[in-house]
């Protein structure tokens, strides 16, 4: 009975092309949603499963797999960002020549814009559907921290929208 | 503000067709190149380690690194808080000077949005990191002759000039900046205050 049970609960470990046709384009947006660069979010998204093939981690349920691939991803895209020494102070014009489609909302640009600890909550939130707990958990920090965030950022985004 | 059309701009934000099969096509190298990494790694921690326990026996330790942090005019950060302002900019000719609006002492050169930053001098004879609980962190780069933008860790050595810029503090509300060398802390502490702000240091060993 033991070894059926502890067989039934035993977790396996996801192939790495299962773990990317399910989460790789989401992992790419979190990316580049903090680096705005395509090459940059590709190199972070290729780390990310190379430590996920390396660790070959498992887990309870596909919700937990998908918080620690969120989890790394978002980690790496701003060691990236670190190592590259955010760029020198940009005038208006270095700062829109971002890679930014032309057929991206006007919001979208704004909120690409936003200061990195604002930019990242708006866009877990608002555009992939975390709730305020699941950021809390995924980002480490507390839930009245995400909630000051949210708030803050979407203050900043009324004011550079209504300028 | 996120209507659907937001929403689907952003989902459109995809990777090339190409990184799939990058990722994939690259696992049986990255595993051999794991193996070779882990004794690369096993063999640089069996150095490590044997510096580490020559030097031990030998009785000496590290020389502690000295952390000292001034305000333009040379003043001392201590324990007692001393009222600063933020800078203001202007420009002379092709020259950009922070003046502070406190003591008009002028620090040349600075970052194209110096108002509302606040500067510091920072040293430390061993490499030190500098953090912010809020805002960026401008530091001086030798090198280019211009001022980098962190947002994270700043690390230096030697000296470095420094502009804190933070907004939107409350009355009362304190921020700080910590820099810390290999056994030394600073940690600076501004507060906004009725009248403006004040800057005051507390130091700790690691």
């Amino acid at each position: 009975m033991l070894f059926f049970t502890l067989a039934n609960t035993k977790s396996e470990f996801i192939p790495c092309d299962v773990a990317y046709d399910k989460y790789g384009n989401m992992l790419f947006r979190v990316c580049y949603s903090i680096l705005v660069s395509h090459a940059d979010a590709e190199d972070a998204v290729q780390d990310v499963f190379y430590k996920y093939i390396t660790k070959q981690p498992t887990f309870e349920s596909e919700e937990h797999l998908k918080a620690w691939l969120i989890r790394v991803a978002s980690n790496r895209s701003k060691d990236i960002l670190r190592s590259k020494k955010i760029r020198s102070t940009l005038t208006l014009e270095e700062a829109d020549n971002y890679e930014i489609d032309e057929d991206q909302s006007e919001i979208l640009k704004e909120v690409f814009a936003l200061p990195i600890k604002y930019r990242e909550v708006i866009v877990l939130h608002h555009l992939e559907g975390y709730s305020v707990k699941e950021i809390a958990d995924l980002l480490s920090i507390s839930e009245s921290g995400v909630k000051m965030r949210l708030s803050r950022g979407r203050d900043m985004l009324k004011e550079a929208i209504s300028e | 503000m996120f209507d659907q059309k937001t929403v689907e701009a952003y989902k459109r934000i995809k990777p090339s067709d190409e990184l799939r099969e990058q990722i994939l096509n690259a696992k049986p190298e990255q595993r051999s190149a794991t193996i070779l990494t882990l004794k690369r790694y096993a063999s640089l921690a069996a150095c490590i380690a044997l510096v580490v326990i020559v030097g031990l026996i030998a009785g000496r330790g590290f020389a502690d690194g000295s952390l000292t942090v001034t305000l333009a005019d040379g003043t001392a950060l201590s324990a007692e808080a001393v009222n600063v302002y933020p800078v203001t900019a202007s420009y002379t000719g092709a020259a950009r000077i922070a003046i502070h609006t406190g003591d008009d002492t002028p620090v040349y050169p600075a970052p194209a949005n110096a108002d509302d930053c606040f500067y510091l001098e920072v040293s430390s004879n061993k490499t030190a990191v500098i953090k912010a609980t809020s805002g960026n962190i401008f530091m001086y780069d030798e090198n280019l002759g211009n001022y980098l933008e962190y947002t994270y860790d700043a690390y230096f050595e030697g000296k470095a000039k420094i502009y804190w810029h933070i907004t939107d503090m409350e009355v009362g509300e304190s921020q700080f900046l910590t820099v810390s060398g290999r056994s030394k802390e600073t940690r600076i502490i501004l507060t906004k205050t009725e009248g403006g702000f004040t800057l005051s240091s507390q130091n700790e060993e690691n």
